[in-house]
């Protein structure tokens, strides 16, 4: 397998911006909020979160309802900004990114939703080859990632069924294998496992390890990690975000020590 | 989003959809050809129905109009080139007068200024010359000339009947000008009928575009595919009126009797002339959908 920095299309790579906001070893970080406060509907969500997640970090972030992980992702998408603080994800500051680079951010991130949001009208190879074509690969290059990571999944005999047809659990599958097709630098998962059967969570577990292996920063966000523990790799660290802040950052800690 | 639809477009579009799986219109370096091709089957797959018809029929409506205003210009310029003024000379007038005042005629410089066609002497005894005005000449100005004749000795009587002649030219020259009118709102209507089914197509994908938005898909990337769709789309529809306004107009000479008139009006479609027309609806749709359509995706876009 190549790695994955290798295989980042020329157009996705974004210059790192200078913005003043503090950087900690930035050649190693890929995420890094700083003293990020937020506000959802005149509800505090962020108190001065501070995260600093590092290339190839393996993270589950556990939080309650309403804690703030889906916002927290949404925000490394560019989807949201923070009103105080910094974010800065892959050296760029997410505070002041023009709206013409947030694209070229986002070919970079692979994204797991909880409800997965697929081209319904469209069969499982046109949905997972999206992201290569956006890249703007090579047609020769998008059959070999295609067939081997239909190969992977288990879907090849299943590849020209749209998917509106399939169960959710293979929806969810579907939607790992198109935020893992481009090998982006980082993956984020928004309860990827939840309301799965075993085979498949193990099968979906395996991609997001295999993929860490090979060079990405994962991130998966769970209201709890009993179900996750079991299956993601030994290297997992677990954060808890409880009322606006990181309660517990063992990268940071170790980071200041 | 779309549901599927299995019509015989989707059955023709089968071949293409399993040659090429992946959707390569978002693919910014694939070859043209083959994002022409993956636009083509994504058409052929979920067809706009009715709106490609009755973009067609819109379309249909200025290339109609177009042609009869041609038609009438044509007929306008014949009927004035028909006009003539024949003098009767007198019975007693020698062929030698009559051929004098044939010269003179023709060295007459108001004449020389009105006359476009040369003077006919008819017949071997001289009894008649025939005048062919300029089609720039009033029917005053002809009334002038017709005293004129009228007063000399040697001229029986001027038979100029141009007058109803010119009446019927206004009667068509309105009938132009209402014809190109016409033409005009037609075109203007099928421009926002091409703009609206831009619209409606762009609001038919919004599911599939904030998917893409998500990836990463940027603004330019979501509007290529919808500019060849509806490229692809007012291509077809052009022929389809092409043929719905030849059709027209040859049915429409054909019903109406103008047996008497063939002469003036051409009942034939001129073929550079719709050919040139189709062209000119061709890059105007095409630019209505660029400028238009390209300012309504940016802003939808931007606001979601």
């Amino acid at each position: 397998m190549a790695p994955y920095s290798a295989t980042i299309h020329r157009t996705a790579v974004l210059p790192p911006r200078d913005t003043g906001s503090p950087v900690v070893s930035r050649e190693n970080q890929v995420i890094h909020f700083h003293k990020v406060q937020k506000n959802v509907d005149g509800r505090r969500l962020f108190t001065d979160l501070t995260l600093f997640l590092p290339k190839t970090s393996y993270t589950l972030l556990c939080g309650g309802t309403q804690s703030g992980k889906t916002t927290l992702l949404q925000m490394i998408m560019a989807y949201e900004k923070p009103d105080q603080g910094a974010l800065r994800v892959d050296g760029i500051d997410l505070g002041d990114i023009p709206a013409s680079r947030i694209p070229f951010l986002r070919r970079q991130i692979g994204l797991i939703a909880h409800t997965p949001v697929l081209l319904e009208d469209r069969s499982i190879v046109e949905n997972i080859s999206v992201p290569l074509q956006l890249a703007g690969f090579d047609q020769d290059v998008i059959q070999k990632r295609l067939a081997a990571t239909l190969a992977q999944t288990g879907l090849h005999d299943e590849q020209h069924i749209k998917v509106n047809r399939l169960t959710a659990p293979t929806r969810q599958l579907v939607s790992a294998a198109r935020a893992t097709i481009h090998k982006p630098a980082i993956i984020l998962a928004d309860e990827p496992l939840e309301d799965m059967d075993a085979g498949t969570a193990n099968l979906l577990a395996g991609m997001l390890n295999e993929a860490n292996v090979a060079g990405a920063t994962v991130l998966i966000a769970s209201q709890s990690d009993e179900s996750y523990v079991q299956r993601l790799a030994n290297n997992c660290k677990t954060l808890t975000l409880s009322e606006g802040s990181i309660k517990q950052n063992e990268f940071e800690q170790n980071n200041l020590g | 989003m779309n549901s599927s639809r299995t019509t015989w477009v989707s059955r023709i579009a089968k071949p293409w959809q399993t040659k090429n799986p992946a959707p390569s219109r978002y693919n910014r370096n694939a070859r043209l050809h083959v994002q022409l091709k993956d636009c083509f089957t994504s058409l052929l797959r979920t067809p706009p129905k009715a709106a490609f018809f009755i973009c067609a029929l819109i379309l249909t409506l200025p290339a109609t109009f177009a042609i009869w205003s041609g038609s009438f210009a044509s007929a306008e310029k014949n009927l004035l080139q028909s006009r003539h003024i024949t003098v009767f000379l007198n019975p007693r007038v020698s062929n030698t007068d009559a051929k004098l005042l044939a010269t003179n005629l023709a060295t007459n410089k108001r004449i020389i200024a009105a006359v476009v066609a040369p003077l006919t002497i008819q017949g071997t005894e001289i009894s008649t010359l025939n005048i062919q005005p300029s089609t720039n000449l009033s029917n005053e100005d002809l009334s002038v000339i017709t005293r004129e004749l009228n007063s000399h000795s040697s001229v029986d009587f001027v038979d100029a009947d141009a007058t109803w002649l010119q009446s019927n030219v206004h009667a068509i020259e309105t009938t132009k000008k209402l014809a190109i009118a016409g033409s005009i709102l037609a075109s203007l209507v099928a421009a926002l009928l091409v703009f609206g089914i831009t619209r409606a197509d762009l609001m038919r994908h919004q599911a599939e575009y904030r998917v893409l938005n998500q990836m990463g898909a940027s603004h330019s990337t979501v509007l290529r595919p919808v500019l060849l769709r509806s490229l692809l789309l007012t291509s077809f529809a052009l022929c389809l009126a092409s043929l719905l306004a030849w059709g027209t107009v040859e049915t429409a000479a054909h019903l109406v009797d103008i047996s008497s008139y063939k002469r003036l009006i051409p009942n034939s479609l001129p073929v550079i002339q719709l050919l040139s027309l189709i062209l000119v609806a061709f890059i105007s749709s095409v630019l209505t959908v660029n400028l238009l359509g390209k300012k309504l995706l940016n802003l939808y876009l931007s606001a979601t």
